[in-house]
């Protein structure tokens, strides 16, 4: 019987390694090849050069270091801020169908434009802001130029752009709830707070661990809002592993390199996701058994 | 008849029409030309009336993004598939090299003859050929600029030390804001920026295929460069300033000098410029002995060694560089010509006075490394000069950074700098 | 004010006092006045959106009071929240809380209110037994047949130990079957708490089978509130007295006037037979007859009248049948209004 279930499965198997399987094993073999612009784009084989090189690569562990720190923080502030907001439109409001919509226009922008946007309101000195910092005989703030601040900005714009995404995730969650519960919970003498505490995030769970794993894969891969709104700097202090995959590939004709980094970067990003579940395997344990 | 009935009809009889065009022209040869935006949107005139003088061959552009990296993707995308729909490419001088070696370009000496280049101005005829063949020809010159305030002072500076006194003085009075801006951001303009002080300070950015940019004059340039910010002569906001966010604040009437291309000429001149007529431009200073340079920024036609209407694809490739085809770019558009004769054409230097400018700018123009690992170079430099903008780093350190990562590249290369 | 000593008027039961709630323009609850008192069982009986429930969202809190009052334990209750109401509410859809425990659902109002922890496991234990939940505590209510979220929901409020018992039909979501058996349990179990209990259901064999009293609603009003027997024998109107009864009573139009009659007071005759003195008949054709194993309801289509329903032991011997009843067993309602009219005083009945 056995071998029929693996029969039935086949062609969805089948598709599953040709659309993930494969593209990883062909950037395994590539990584192991160098086809750059001087071998005419002949893949020529040089065994593990390449992953010496990267092991070696101080921007490929900067990069690393800059895309964890952007992800923590982007994807941290939007998990907070998109539950205060699903909150909010959850609550019986005039006009709330209105809001939502609003709310959504930042997630619906193509990220290229929102980045442009963004470069505008940064501007050094005619953008907005630093316009009423002036007036108000404030200095500008150096957004895009000082590379302390620079990666926040570009967290402020990511979160702007994707709080709405998280806020939706959670809002849906957050209709799954039957309001009797919410009662139950204020005749069994909780105040709202105790509420959210003890209803609403626990319930809300599933929905905050979807929203996490689509905004982490989304923010560790960014490239398109970095490239528009700074390009990677100053100094490099912005430049995110997709972005160094990109140079290397598209600017640099060096697609050996290019393939050594993505693999290095999913490794990178695989070894994270597996701690993260084990954390928190062994969290939800530890807690099960405390209560 | 109901509307959509109608709309049917029109669809299908206009679908019939295209058919038999379509089928009509088969004996056509199409051409197909990829641009960076601004120059589709100036060559249209010109795409016009040479598919009307010319019914054997059918000429389409492709409008590409107005970035210039943003267009070399694109083309490199449709490259790799080994399908490229384009037979001529409108090429940035510093791909050539690149793209000569990935093996995309078909050489273009035995289709233009020997004589081809003999019309080109002084500066025009460099970056077309590496490695003993001709891959592109210069459509439109291009170079850096020095733009200084004519009514702020009597003459421009001429050497860095003068820029900086003018700069300050001009501060001091409170007359403007900042003294210089120019392109600091972690991006190609800045190392085309640090190539023109680099030269006017004596040094060079390689040298028999060695780099040089940790010797005394590479370090003199850093560290002008960064004194400019640390003295405020240049605002700190430069680290992230491309050519047009430096063009917003000088025509703002907020600084004194202005590093750009010659389209920033055009646009402060533009009738509601509050900077009309009060602006001239020349060569970048340099110290007492050294060149003024100018940065080479030209575009040029490349042939795609893919294509399958090579004979069609070069002829037209002659006629929008013509004479005739450059004075129209000229006129109607501003752009700078490359050939000799548009630069001395009587009728232009009437409609044009800065015209004789450029062509000496042309002339004191200067090449970035031509290298098929150029991007590479280029992309440690102005990451690392980027760092000393930003007093991340001491400018001797990384200096010294970009030299040792330069020649292990080029050693890496296999000296194919 | 409302909390205040001098405020308490010695009744240690629920009071509500013109309790209403408009929303909008629509009244949900209309100066609804009644009493329950400690230890008794009150069923609010009557058709969906009658404002049953609504009633026991305002005692509960969870909804605001437009005009009136509700008094517990001799003291307004009206402005407090549902936390300090000292009120347990078992819901129709029980709303346990899905993510916790059986144990942790009935301790978390014990732990929000402070209960140290010994004080509240002595409690659970004492809970678990009496609802039979002990081998249930670690299980989550998805876990759980319906039969056992009910006990859940109900030792839930009882560990509080409130002060008034709210039920929101708290049978609708099991079968036949078990609501039967399990209704001398639930009626012991909230006896023995000895406070008031507010019991809201849809279905007169609950009211009757677990209430001392039951109030009938109707549009927001009270209709009538008394015991089952009396609703039954002595209903206030046409709506209680169609509402109350299985089958239901038959009504005979007399003009300006309608008859009711308990299908069990009425007596079939063969057509034609004589009537007893005090007695009145219709005659009519045998519809047909539902035979229930004990008992046949017969239905006779009179001319002039609804099909009228005969509750008897034997099934109708012929086609033909007279319909006769006691005239001083009929109730007379006001054709129009549904109001009851004094009975035998009726000149048409004499």
């Amino acid at each position: 019987m056995r071998w029929r279930l693996w029969l039935l499965m086949a062609p969805a198997l089948a598709l599953l390694l040709a659309v993930f399987a494969a593209p990883l094993l062909h950037y395994l073999w590539l990584s192991t090849q160098a086809q750059t612009v001087l071998t005419g784009l002949r893949p020529q084989p040089i065994g593990a050069q390449q992953w010496l090189r990267l092991w070696n690569d101080g921007r490929f562990w900067q990069d690393t270091w800059q895309t964890l720190r952007f992800s923590a923080a982007s994807v941290s502030l939007e998990m907070l801020l998109g539950l205060v907001v699903a909150l909010l439109l959850n609550q019986p409001l005039r006009g709330r169908a209105l809001l939502r919509t609003i709310s959504l226009l930042p997630w619906a922008l193509p990220t290229t434009v929102m980045a442009l946007g963004w470069r505008w309101i940064f501007n050094d000195p005619y953008g907005p802001i630093n316009r009423l910092l002036a007036w108000l005989g404030l200095g500008a703030i150096p957004f895009l130029s000082n590379p302390a601040i620079t990666w926040m900005a570009a967290v402020g714009a990511d979160t702007w752009k994707t709080t709405p995404f998280v806020a939706l995730l959670l809002l849906a969650g957050l209709q799954t709830i039957p309001a009797d519960l919410y009662e139950a919970a204020a005749l069994e003498g909780a105040t709202p707070w105790q509420a959210l505490q003890r209803i609403t995030l626990p319930l809300l769970t599933p929905y905050v661990l979807i929203a996490l794993l689509f905004r982490l894969a989304q923010a560790l891969g960014v490239f398109d809002l970095i490239q528009v709104l700074t390009g990677g700097g100053p100094a490099g202090s912005t430049e995110s592993l997709a972005l160094y995959a990109y140079l290397n590939a598209m600017r640099f004709l060096d697609f050996g390199y290019s393939a050594t980094l993505l693999l290095g970067s999913f490794a990178i990003l695989l070894l994270l996701c597996s701690t993260a579940a084990l954390a928190w395997r062994w969290s939800s344990r530890l807690q099960g058994e405390l209560r | 008849m109901a509307l959509r009935w109608r709309l049917l009809l029109v669809t299908l009889t206009a679908a019939l029409l295209i058919g038999f065009g379509a089928l009509a022209r088969a004996r056509v040869e199409p051409v197909s030309v990829l641009m960076p935006a601004p120059f589709a949107d100036a060559s249209a005139d010109l795409v016009q009336e040479f598919n009307s003088s010319h019914q054997g061959i059918q000429l389409t552009v492709t409008r590409g993004p107005l970035e210039t990296e943003a267009v070399s993707d694109l083309a490199i995308s449709s490259l790799l598939l080994e399908n490229s729909p384009y037979d001529l490419l409108l090429m940035d001088v510093t791909w050539t090299p690149k793209y000569a070696a990935a093996g995309w370009l078909e050489p273009l000496e035995s289709w233009l003859g020997t004589d081809a280049m003999e019309d080109l101005a002084a500066g025009a005829e460099l970056g077309n050929a590496f490695s003993g063949h001709l891959w592109r020809f210069p459509l439109v010159a291009d170079m850096g600029l020095l733009y200084w305030r004519t009514d702020l002072m009597e003459a421009p500076p001429r050497t860095p030390a003068e820029l900086v006194a003018i700069s300050r003085r001009l501060q001091r009075e409170s007359r403007v804001t900042w003294g210089y801006v120019w392109q600091g951001k972690q991006y190609e303009g800045l190392s085309c920026v640090y190539l023109e002080v680099l030269r006017g300070f004596g040094g060079s950015w390689l040298m028999d295929d060695q780099p040089q940019l940790d010797s005394p004059a590479a370090l003199a340039a850093t560290g002008w460069l960064q004194d400019l910010v640390r003295q405020g002569v240049t605002p700190a906001a430069v680290a992230n300033m491309g050519e047009p966010e430096a063009l917003q604040l000088f025509q703002a009437g907020d600084a004194a000098f202005m590093r750009n291309w010659p389209y920033a000429w055009a646009e402060l001149n533009k009738p509601e410029s509050p900077l009309r007529g009060k602006v001239a431009f020349t060569t970048m200073v340099s110290d007492v002995g050294n060149p003024h340079a100018a940065t080479q920024g030209s575009w040029g036609f490349s042939l795609l060694a893919g294509s399958k209407h090579k004979a069609a694809a070069v002829e037209v490739l002659r006629y929008l560089t013509s004479a005739e085809a450059q004075k129209q770019l000229n006129l109607r558009w501003g752009y700078t010509p490359t050939r000799l004769s548009v630069f001395e054409d009587p009728e232009l230097l009437a409609a044009n006075p800065a015209l004789g400018d450029l062509q000496q700018a042309l002339a004191a123009s200067v090449l970035r490394p031509l290298s098929p690992v150029y991007a590479q170079l280029s992309d440690l430099l102005y990451r690392e000069l980027n760092t000393v903008i930003t007093g991340d780093r001491a400018d001797q350190t990384a200096m010294q950074q970009v030299q040792s990562n330069s020649e292990r590249l080029l050693r890496t290369s296999g000296g194919q700098g | 004010m409302s909390g205040s000593i001098s405020d308490d008027d010695g009744f240690k039961g629920l009071e509500l006092r013109q309790l209403s709630r408009r929303v909008d323009n629509h009244t949900l609850v209309d100066q609804l006045s009644l009493t329950v008192a400690a230890g008794e069982i009150l069923a609010v009986l009557g058709p969906s959106g009658c404002g049953k429930s609504s009633t026991l969202r305002l005692i509960a809190g969870l909804d605001p009071v437009s005009s009136g009052d509700i008094r517990l334990g001799g003291r307004s209750i009206t402005a407090l929240p549902p936390a300090e109401r000292q009120v347990a509410m078992v819901f129709q859809s029980y709303a346990l809380f899905p993510h916790l425990s059986v144990e942790r659902n009935l301790s978390l109002g014990l732990e929000l209110r402070g209960v140290d922890k010994a004080e509240i496991k002595r409690e659970l234990d004492q809970v678990l037994t009496l609802m039979q939940l002990e081998g249930l505590r670690q299980r989550k209510p998805a876990e759980l047949s319906g039969g056992q979220r009910q006990r859940v929901a109900l030792a839930r409020a009882l560990i509080r130990r409130p002060a008034l018992f709210l039920l929101d039909e708290p049978m609708s979501n099991l079968d036949a079957q078990l609501r039967d058996n399990l209704r001398a349990e639930l009626r012991t179990l909230l006896r023995s708490t000895g406070v008031p209990v507010v019991y809201v259901t849809h279905d007169q064999h609950e009211a009757m089978g677990l209430a001392d009293r039951i109030a009938v609603l109707r549009e927001g009003r009270l209709q009538q509130l008394g015991s089952a027997e009396t609703l039954y024998r002595d209903p206030a109107n046409r709506f209680v007295a169609r509402f109350l009864g299985s089958p239901s009573i038959n009504l005979i139009e007399r003009g300006a006037t309608q008859l009711g009659l308990r299908p069990e007071l009425l007596e079939l005759a063969d057509a034609g037979s004589a009537v007893p003195a005090g007695w009145e008949a219709l005659e009519g054709q045998l519809s047909h007859s539902e035979w229930l194993g004990d008992r046949v309801i017969t239905h006779v289509q009179c001319p002039g009248q609804a099909t009228l329903k005969v509750l008897s032991r034997e099934a109708p011997a012929s086609e033909t049948l007279q319909v006769r009843w006691r005239k001083s067993q009929a109730l007379h309602f006001d054709a129009r209004s549904g109001e009851r009219l004094p009975g035998s005083s009726d000149p048409h009945t004499v």
